[in-house]
C-alpha cells in the first residue's frame, strides 16, 4: 500500500540502507544479549547446584520433612494452654528493641549526617573529615545487626539492651548515609538566598537544606522502623532479647504452629505500623493545606 | 462500483449508571475507503463512540456489526477474549496522547502492532518475525521517521510520537482506523502531515474515521462529517453541506 | 472584609503548629521511654558497657609488629600470622557471596511474576492479588533465620537451605517493592496496546514491564546487597557461608579473627555498593527492555 516516490535520491537511499543495517544489527544484538543472558544465569545456577548441591535422598527427605512442617503450621493444637502473655511480652519488648535503637540513632545519625554531607562540608578540610564519616557509616551498616548483637553480648552481657545497641550501630550507619545524601540531593537555590540574606553557616543548613531534606529524613525514619520491626527477630536467635527466642524455642520443640501464629501477628503489627506511617506521612510531607489569610469560614472554627 | 460496508451501528444507546445518556439512538455506516470526521462539542460522546466501536468501553443497547454485508458478520460488541482481541486488531485506534510505550524504540512501538498475530514467546522476548520488522520498515520510510527507528519514543516530539502511532496502527493491516483527536495537541504542520497521512491511507481501501475538532480541518481533508450533539445525529453527508445553520445546531449549548 | 486582622491570623496559625509540634514530640518521648524501659535501655548500663565495648575492640585489633610484618605465618605479628586461616574464610566468603547472588537473582525473578498480578492495576482477580500479598507478607515478615533454621531442619547442614532461606525471606521484600512500583505505573501505554488487541499478558510485558523494568533492577541491586550482609549470619544456625567461621571466633574468643572476619565482610559490602552504583546508573540510562 505504500508508493515508495522514485524521486529519493541517491544520498538519502544510501543513509536509508545505512538505518536499516543498523535497525537488524540492533534485532540481532537483542537476540543475543537475551540469550547469552539467559545462558549465563542458567549456567551459575547448574554450578551453584552442582557444587553445593544435595544428593537425590536428601531432597525427598528434605521436602518430606518440610511438608510436614508445614502442615503442623495450619493445625494449632493446644491453644487454650499457648502462654501468650509471654509471647506478647516478648513482642512488645522487640518493639521496645525497635524504637529505643531507631530514635537513638536518629538522634546522633542527624548531626552527623550534616558532617558527612559533601553539600555542607564544603572546604577542604572539612570534605576529609566528610570522607572519614562516610567510612564510618559503611563499617557500621556493613556488619549485619546479628553479628553486632553477639559482639554487644559482650560487652553489656545477654538481653534485649544488647539489641538495642545492635540496632542503633547499625542504623546511625544507614541512616546517616541516607540522610547525608538527601542533604545533598536539596535544591541548591534557598542556600544561596539565605546566604544573600545574610545568614550564618548553622541558619543556612537548618533552613536552606534541612527544612527541604525533612520530608525524606521522616520518610526514611519512618521506614527503617518499620523495616526494624520485620529484622529485629533475628536478634532474638543471638540472644539479644526479643521475639527471636520465642521463635528459636519454639522451633526446637517443632512448634510449628506457634511459629505461624507469631508471624501472623508480626504481619498484622508490620501492616499497622505501615497504615500509621502513611497517616503520618500524608501530614508532614505532603502536607496540611493552611487556610490561606482572608477567608475567614475556614479557619474561624478550628 | 458501490464500496464495500464494514461498519454498520444500529440504535446505539450508551449510559454511565443512571446519568444522563451519552449516545441516543445512534445509527450510520461506514464504508471503505471513506475519511469520516465525527465533530461535536466536547462531551457530545464522540470519544465514547469510536472507544464503543473499539470494544474499549461497553454498549448500553443498540448493535454494532462488523462486516455487515460479508459472509460473517460480527456483533462487536458482544465480543470477548480472543474474538474481541482479533476485532481490535482489525480495526486500529489512534489516540490524542499517542499511547506509546515511551521507553522502548520506535521501531519496537510499530512492531507491537503485530502483537495480536505474534506467538507468546516470540513476544515475550521481542523476537518479531523478519517480514514483520520488513514492514515495520516500510511503514517508519513512508511517515519519514526512518531516521528515528532506533530512538526512544519518549524522546520524540508530539507530531512525530503521532505518526509512529500511526505506524502502529497500519501495522496492525486494519479495515477500520480510529482517530480520536489525533491532531489536537499537534501544531499546523504536524496536524497537516497526520491528516495527509490519514486521507493516504483510507485511499487504500480502508475507512477511517477521526474525531476533530476544527471545520476547516474537515473541509480539506474529509469525504464525509457526521455531526453529533448530545449523543445524536444531527448532520451526515458531505463537508460541502455543513451550512452555517448546522454548525449552530452541531455546537449549540445542550441546555438550550 | 476580613473578620480579624493579619496579626491574629498568623497567631492562630502558629499556635496551632505550635500545639501539635508540642503534641508529638510528647508522644515520641513517652514511646522512647517506654521502650527504653521495656528494652532494659538504661543509661547507666549502657555507660558501664561502653568501656567493655571498647576493651573488646581493642582486643579484636591483631598484633602486629613492624619489623616482623611480612614474616611467615609461624611469627606472631606478621601479616601471615594473623591471616593464618583466609585459605579457610576465603572460599567460605565466596560461597556467601554465591548464596547471596543465586538467592537475589531467582528472589528478584520470582517476585517479577508475583509483582504483576499482586498490583491492583492489571485486572486480575482480587482473590489471586491478595493470596499472592499475604504470601509475600508472610514471606518477609518470617525472619530469615528463622526460615534458615526450618531448611536445615529439613535439609541438614549446607548453603542450600542458606540459600531457600534468604530466596524466601527476599522473595517476600522484592514482591511488595515491585508491586508498589507497577501501581504508579502510566495506564497510557496500556491503553494503546489494549485498543490494538494486545492480551492482558502482553499488555503487562510491553505496558508496564519498560516502565518498571529499571526500578525492579535499582531495587534488585540494592538487594544484592542486603542478600550479602544477611547471607553473613546464615551460618549462624549452619546456613552455610562465613558465619559459621564468625561465630565460632566470637564465641570462641579468636580476637584477631574475628576482626580479620570482619574486615572481609565490610570490604565486600563496600565493593557491592561501589559497583551496583555504577551498574545502576549505567543500566538506567541504556536499558533497552
Amino acid at each position: 500500500m505504500i508508493n515508495h516516490s522514485n524521486t529519493i535520491s541517491t544520498s538519502e537511499r544510501s543513509n536509508n540502507e545505512r538505518q536499516y543495517a543498523a535497525i537488524y544489527a540492533s534485532r540481532r544484538r537483542h537476540m543475543v544479549i537475551t540469550f547469552s543472558l539467559g545462558l549465563i544465569i542458567l549456567f551459575y545456577y547448574i554450578f551453584f547446584f552442582y557444587f553445593n548441591g544435595l544428593t537425590p535422598e536428601q531432597m525427598f527427605q528434605g521436602l518430606d520433612k518440610l511438608g510436614q512442617y508445614f502442615a503442623r503450621m495450619f493445625i494449632w493444637r493446644n491453644v487454650s494452654q499457648w502462654p501468650f502473655g509471654y509471647y506478647f511480652t516478648q513482642i512488645a519488648v522487640t518493639l521496645g528493641i525497635v524504637f529505643a535503637g531507631t530514635f537513638t540513632a536518629t538522634l546522633l545519625a542527624l548531626p552527623l549526617s550534616f558532617l558527612a554531607s559533601r553539600r555542607v562540608m564544603n572546604t577542604f578540610v572539612l570534605a576529609s573529615i566528610s570522607v572519614v564519616i562516610r567510612r564510618l557509616f559503611d563499617i557500621m551498616r556493613g556488619i549485619d545487626m546479628a553479628i553486632w548483637g553477639m559482639i554487644f553480648i559482650r560487652a553489656v552481657g545477654m538481653g534485649p539492651l544488647a539489641g538495642v545497641m545492635a540496632i542503633f550501630i547499625q542504623d546511625t550507619g544507614l541512616l546517616g548515609k541516607l540522610y547525608a545524601e538527601s542533604h545533598d540531593a536539596v535544591d541548591k537555590r534557598p542556600s544561596r538566598g539565605l546566604s544573600a540574606l545574610g545568614a550564618n553557616h548553622l541558619q543556612k543548613h537548618r533552613f536552606g537544606i534541612f527544612t527541604q531534606s525533612f520530608p525524606q529524613f521522616l520518610a526514611l525514619t519512618l521506614y527503617q522502623i518499620e523495616s526494624n520491626t520485620r529484622s529485629a527477630a533475628v536478634l532474638g536467635f543471638v540472644g539479644a532479647g526479643g521475639i527471636g527466642l520465642v521463635y528459636a524455642e519454639n522451633m526446637r520443640l517443632w512448634n510449628w504452629d506457634v511459629v505461624m501464629f507469631i508471624t501472623l501477628v508480626l504481619v498484622l503489627l508490620v501492616m499497622l505500623m505501615d497504615k500509621a506511617s502513611e497517616l503520618l506521612r500524608k501530614k508532614y510531607i505532603i502536607g496540611e493545606d493552611i487556610p490561606l489569610f482572608n477567608q475567614p469560614t475556614q479557619h474561624t472554627e478550628k | 462500483m458501490q464500496p464495500e460496508k464494514l461498519l454498520s451501528i444500529v440504535n446505539l444507546d450508551k449510559s454511565y449508571g443512571n446519568h444522563h445518556p451519552v449516545i441516543k439512538k445512534l445509527s450510520m455506516d461506514l464504508y471503505a475507503g471513506e475519511l469520516v470526521a465525527i465533530i461535536g462539542r466536547s462531551g457530545a460522546g464522540k470519544s465514547t463512540l469510536l472507544h464503543m466501536i473499539n470494544g474499549t468501553i461497553s454498549t448500553t443497547a443498540g448493535d454494532i456489526i462488523a462486516f455487515p454485508d460479508s459472509d460473517t458478520p460480527q456483533k462487536t460488541h458482544l465480543l470477548k477474549g480472543k474474538a474481541l482481541r482479533h476485532w481490535r486488531s482489525q480495526c486500529g485506534m489512534i489516540f490524542q496522547d499517542f499511547c506509546l510505550v515511551p521507553r522502548l524504540d520506535v521501531i519496537t512501538n510499530v512492531l507491537l502492532g503485530r502483537l495480536s498475530d505474534t506467538g507468546t514467546l516470540r513476544s515475550l522476548f521481542k523476537f518479531f518475525p523478519k517480514k514483520d520488522v520488513e514492514r515495520a520498515i516500510e511503514l517508519l520510510e513512508w511517515t519519514g521517521l526512518i531516521n528515528h527507528a532506533l530512538q526512544r519514543a519518549e524522546n520524540l516530539s508530539g507530531g512525530q510520537s503521532q505518526r509512529v502511532a500511526i505506524a502502529r496502527a497500519l501495522m496492525q493491516t486494519p479495515r477500520i482506523l480510529l482517530a480520536d483527536e489525533p491532531v489536537a495537541s499537534l501544531d499546523p504542520k504536524n496536524t497537516h502531515r497526520v491528516m495527509e497521512a490519514l486521507q493516504e491511507i483510507s485511499a487504500q481501501n480502508i475507512a477511517v474515521m477521526v474525531n476533530l475538532h476544527s471545520i476547516e480541518q474537515v473541509k480539506q481533508y474529509c469525504s464525509r462529517v457526521v455531526g453529533i450533539a448530545s449523543g445524536e445525529i444531527i448532520y451526515n453527508g458531505s463537508p460541502d453541506g455543513l451550512t452555517e445553520d448546522i454548525q449552530q445546531r452541531i455546537y449549540a449549548n445542550p441546555a438550550s | 472584609m476580613p473578620s480579624q486582622t493579619f496579626e491574629s491570623y498568623y497567631q492562630s496559625i502558629r499556635q496551632r503548629q505550635k500545639r501539635e509540634s508540642l503534641l508529638w514530640s510528647i508522644g515520641i518521648l513517652i514511646v522512647y521511654f517506654y521502650s527504653g524501659y521495656l528494652s532494659e535501655f538504661s543509661l547507666s548500663v549502657v555507660w558501664q558497657g561502653i568501656p567493655h565495648f571498647f576493651d573488646y575492640l581493642s582486643d579484636i585489633l591483631p598484633t602486629l609488629h613492624l619489623p616482623v610484618l611480612f614474616a611467615d605465618g609461624h611469627t606472631k605479628g606478621s601479616f601471615a600470622y594473623w591471616g593464618y586461616r583466609l585459605n579457610i574464610q576465603i572460599p567460605l566468603l565466596g560461597q556467601t557471596i554465591a548464596i547471596a547472588i543465586a538467592a537475589t537473582l531467582f528472589s528478584s525473578l520470582m517476585a517479577t511474576f508475583a509483582s504483576f498480578p499482586a498490583s491492583n492495576n492489571t485486572q486480575i482477580h482480587w482473590s489471586l492479588r491478595y493470596s499472592l500479598r499475604s504470601i509475600a507478607a508472610f514471606c518477609r515478615t518470617m525472619p530469615e533465620l528463622a526460615w534458615a533454621v526450618m531448611f536445615v531442619m529439613a535439609f541438614g547442614v549446607g548453603p542450600i537451605p542458606g540459600f531457600f532461606a534468604l530466596f524466601l525471606h527476599s522473595f517476600g521484600c522484592q514482591t511488595k517493592l515491585f508491586y508498589e512500583t507497577v501501581e504508579v505505573a502510566s495506564d497510557k501505554p496500556v491503553r494503546g496496546l489494549r485498543a490494538l488487541g494486545a492480551s492482558r499478558l502482553m499488555r503487562m510485558r510491553y505496558g508496564l514491564w519498560p516502565q518498571v523494568a529499571p526500578t525492579f533492577m535499582s531495587y534488585t541491586f540494592m538487594r544484592l546487597e542486603t542478600n550479602f550482609r544477611q547471607s553473613t549470619i546464615l551460618g549462624l544456625v549452619g546456613g552455610g557461608g562465613i558465619g559459621q567461621e564468625l561465630m565460632t571466633s566470637i564465641k570462641l574468643d579468636h580476637y584477631d579473627q574475628v576482626s580479620i572476619v570482619l574486615i572481609q565482610i565490610i570490604l565486600v559490602v563496600s565493593l557491592l555498593d561501589f559497583i551496583s552504583g555504577k551498574l545502576r546508573h549505567r543500566l538506567l540510562k541504556e536499558m533497552s527492555v
